[in-house]
């Protein structure tokens, strides 16, 4: 019997090997994949003035962006200011304040100069009761919604039903786009009639400084967490984005920054109730539009930029991560009626098998992984050999790409001004295989098993506009 | 014990040594091989030395100073290519005269992204019809159109059929050049409707300024006799009338608006766009306030503000009584951008019970100074 179980124990150890190998291999593959399409997609890069004059002259769908605000009162304004100055023909801003207990809505007042207006609504979503919604005498673009608490896609939804436009672009409340991110998220829905969703890159913002809502200067984050999730945004979700949209199976778009088709969004009920309401909510898209037969497109686009802010502290990105693997649970419990559904083609093929096999069984594999290993080193049954195969695949490899990812974006947008900030990063974020990847993993394997909790966990804030100049650089820049 | 794990297999043992190897060393080939190919868009072409001095001397030569002060001259050209100087200057100098002709002829850029728009890659392509267009060359003309029908015969790309057409737009000074670019968009499936408009408003805009308005207009009039109500490119071709500024359209705007049926409501919303943009045709914006179609009846609201205020108050004041919300939200936006005193939307909101109408009277007029 102890035999057998010993035997059974040395298979699951080459099978844990052989998933760090076939995870490698693929995380290698979706890297130079996405490194090589961001290169083609720079390369026939319109620039700003062409494009500024190709979406005036042309007939661009206006946009309403929503910005939903839960105590965000350190950075709404700069959040509302980087909206308000992005170019486009024609655009609202809805701010969404979802029952903030601190002065988010008295914050707003004050700066946007608001005066209480009872805008009829045209209610087709559901969402709690909107208390009041004030519009802008300072910018007559803006609007202020007051409502009772109820959640982010709550929130979203009555946004939503208070928005004039035909497209609905939804972004978060410590993000900062730049000032052409709407013009270039825009210019898709004209370029390709059948695209009905499109999600923009979102950027690491810790670090950086940011001035009238506008990113001014790119600097590199001190801390270590902060430097590891610039790498995890490039290589998994940039890269990865940019790698499942070209098979046409793209299941997240970024609750930080996405642009909707409106009318889409009302016939799927809008956003529900979860904790991954980004990607739920595209999930019921792609599987609205298979069966009704609509031609359509969910598309991912490296050039639009939306800054954002990522945890500074453990604590908080550990709820963050826990959120995030509710989020995905929850959304292919929901939507598990496509897996390895015929209907639903590459989604259910592929899409749905990796997001369940790499995403959502991930941390278990690679947690009893390690743990199994350290008994079985303890007892004596691993050689040498092994144990260095396995280190290379769980944990070198990983962190050469982490640097191949900092040093190839680097190269194709070059936004760092320095480089030894390119250096700083791409050499903190090859620790994340040492030590921070395995305590997310565990955080993400609780998320899994509490799946069905819904509380939110919001991080902690910290303001945007802090200069991480020092005084000389200040009087020099 | 003795260590159980690789003692028993050396054949995996083997296979995941190899694979090891072997991923690394494919993975830092196809690394290093982006590496190299992304350092110089234009490397084969020009080398960036070359490049820098060549635009050096061509700013010198024209007694021009480069905007790109903040960057220094070696990025501007490594990183966007000697063409993007070359747009540069334009963008200071919209006037090509025959010298910047010549001395952009006279290298060998052109030859080179004629070539790489024939790449398989759509980004290589995309890329090199952006550049030629660029480089404005007026013989590059019937390159664009040739590039444009392969684009479209092989179902390619949407984005680089859209930079083509755009890049042949921008060249388009004969009524030869209209025509073709009328007939690519005509048998287009692959971009947007909003997009084919801004393509003609380039060519139209580029034929204005070598021919002259009235010539210009004589093409595009030509155009609209010649293309079928019923083609979708005809709302792009209406649309574009407006932001042209073709005031001698109305008469045919007109025509169309009356010819076009229930089921061709976009034909009407393109006409009353235009009407607006001229500032004409208040007949059918006001005709268009009780058409049966809400998009017609919501776009005559909006552009009724383009038209003088108090022939439109009646009608306008109907609309917030409307059964579709936009048609609402747009009279009263209307009304509110007429009526800056507020009286009228404030006798509006007094004079009914209902409260559609009253909701929406309010919330215009909330937008109105001391009117909270």
């Amino acid at each position: 019997m102890l035999k057998e179980v010993g035997s059974f124990l040395i298979i699951y150890q080459y099978a844990i090997l052989t998933y760090f190998l076939i995870l490698s291999g693929v995380y290698s593959g979706i890297l130079i994949y996405a490194f090589h399409y961001m290169r083609n997609s720079e390369k026939s890069r319109i620039d700003g003035i062409t494009l500024k004059k190709l979406m005036f002259n042309s007939n661009a769908r206006p946009v309403s962006v929503l910005i939903p605000a839960y105590n965000e009162e350190v950075n709404i304004l700069q959040t509302v200011s980087s909206t308000i100055n992005c170019e486009h023909p024609e655009f609202e801003v809805i701010v969404i304040n979802d029952g903030s207990t601190d002065a988010t809505l008295q914050t707003l007042q004050v700066a946007l100069e608001l005066v209480m207006s009872s805008k009829p609504i045209q209610k087709v979503l559901q969402y709690e009761k909107i208390r009041d919604v004030y519009i802008s005498r300072k910018y007559p673009n803006v609007i202020v919604v007051d409502k009772e608490n109820g959640g982010k896609a709550d929130a979203l939804n009555a946004g939503m039903d208070v928005s004039t436009y035909p497209f609905v672009c939804a972004i978060d409340a410590d993000s900062i786009l730049e000032p052409d991110a709407l013009l270039r998220i825009g210019n898709q829905f004209l370029m390709d009639k059948e695209l009905v969703a499109s999600g923009g890159s979102v950027r690491v913002l810790n670090g950086c400084e940011v001035k009238d809502g506008r990113v001014v200067r790119i600097r590199a984050p001190h801390s270590i967490i902060e430097c590891v999730q610039i790498a995890e945004y490039l290589r998994g979700f940039m890269a990865g984005r940019v790698t499942w949209q070209s098979m046409h199976s793209l299941l997240i778009i970024s609750g930080a920054f996405g642009i909707f088709r409106k009318d889409l969004l009302q016939k799927i009920g809008g956003y529900r109730k979860t904790v991954g309401e980004d990607m739920d909510l595209v999930v019921r898209l792609h599987r609205y539009c298979i069966l009704n037969k609509i031609k359509y497109r969910v598309a991912f686009d490296p050039e639009p930029v939306c800054w954002t802010q990522v945890p500074s502290d453990f604590l908080s990105l550990l709820r963050q991560r826990n959120r995030w693997q509710r989020g995905l649970v929850d959304s292919m419990w929901h939507s598990r009626g496509m897996f390895f559904n015929p209907r639903y083609g590459k989604i259910g093929f592929v899409a749905f098998p990796y997001f369940f096999f790499i995403e959502t069984l991930g941390p278990l594999v690679e947690i009893t992984g390690y743990f199994s290993l350290a008994i079985f080193w303890i007892l004596g049954w691993v050689s040498i050999e092994f144990l260095i195969l396995f280190f290379i695949f769980a944990v070198l490899w990983g962190a050469l790409l982490n640097i191949s990812a900092v040093l190839l974006d680097n190269l194709i947008s070059r936004r760092y001004e320095k480089s030894s900030d390119v250096a700083w990063v791409a050499a903190y974020s090859a620790l994340e295989f040492f030590g921070y990847r395995q305590i997310v993993d565990i955080e993400r394997l609780f998320g899994t098993l509490f799946a069905w909790r819904t509380h939110w966990g919001h991080a902690k804030r910290k303001a945007m506009s802090k200069s991480d100049l020092t005084d000389e650089e200040k009087v020099t820049h | 014990m003795e260590p159980a794990i690789f003692n028993d297999g050396p054949l995996i043992k083997m296979v995941l040594e190899w694979t090891s190897i072997i991923m690394f060393v494919i993975f830092f080939a196809i690394f290093t091989t982006l590496f190299v190919l992304k350092q110089n868009v234009e490397r084969k072409a020009l080398s960036v030395e070359d490049a820098k001095n060549y635009y050096l001397n061509f700013l010198h030569d024209m007694g021009q100073k480069s905007s790109w002060d903040f960057m220094p001259i070696n990025s501007v050209v490594r990183r966007y290519g000697f063409t993007a100087a070359i747009e540069d200057y334009y963008n200071n100098r919209p006037i090509r005269d025959a010298r910047v002709t010549e001395l952009i002829s006279s290298s060998d850029i052109v030859a080179y992204y004629q070539k790489q728009a024939k790449s398989r890659s759509w980004a290589v392509r995309s890329f090199a019809y952006l550049q030629l267009s660029r480089l404005g060359l007026p013989g590059m003309k019937q390159f664009f159109y040739a590039s444009a029908d392969m684009e479209q015969i092989k179902k390619r790309s949407e984005k680089a059929f859209a930079i083509c057409l755009y890049s042949a737009a921008l060249l388009c000074d004969t009524p030869e050049d209209f025509k073709k670019i009328l007939a690519l968009l005509q048998k287009d499936q692959m971009i947007s409707g909003g997009f084919q408009e801004g393509i003609l408003v380039y060519a139209g805009k580029t034929l204005k300024s070598s021919l002259g308005d009235d010539k210009a207009f004589t093409i595009y009039q030509d155009a609209l006799h010649d293309i079928p109500p019923s083609e979708p490119v005809m709302i792009a071709l209406v649309a574009a009338a407006g932001k042209l500024g073709f005031r001698q359209v109305e008469q045919l705007l007109g025509y169309l608006y009356e010819m076009a049926g229930e089921r061709q409501a976009i034909l009407k919303v393109a006409c009353l766009r235009s009407f607006g943009e001229l500032k004409k045709g208040r007949m059918f914006v006001e005709r268009s306030l009780t058409d049966a179609d809400w998009r017609v009846r919501s776009t005559g609201a909006r552009v009724a503000i383009a038209f003088v205020w108090d022939e439109f108050i009646k009608p306008l004041k109907k609309c917030l009584t409307d059964s579709n919300y936009y048609v609402r939200l747009n009279a009263a936006r209307s009304l509110a951008g007429m009526d800056v005193e507020g009286s009228v939307l404030t006798q509006a909101m007094n004079d009914t019970d209902d409260l559609y109408s009253k909701e929406m009277s309010h919330y215009a007029l909330s937008g109105l100074p001391g009117h909270a």
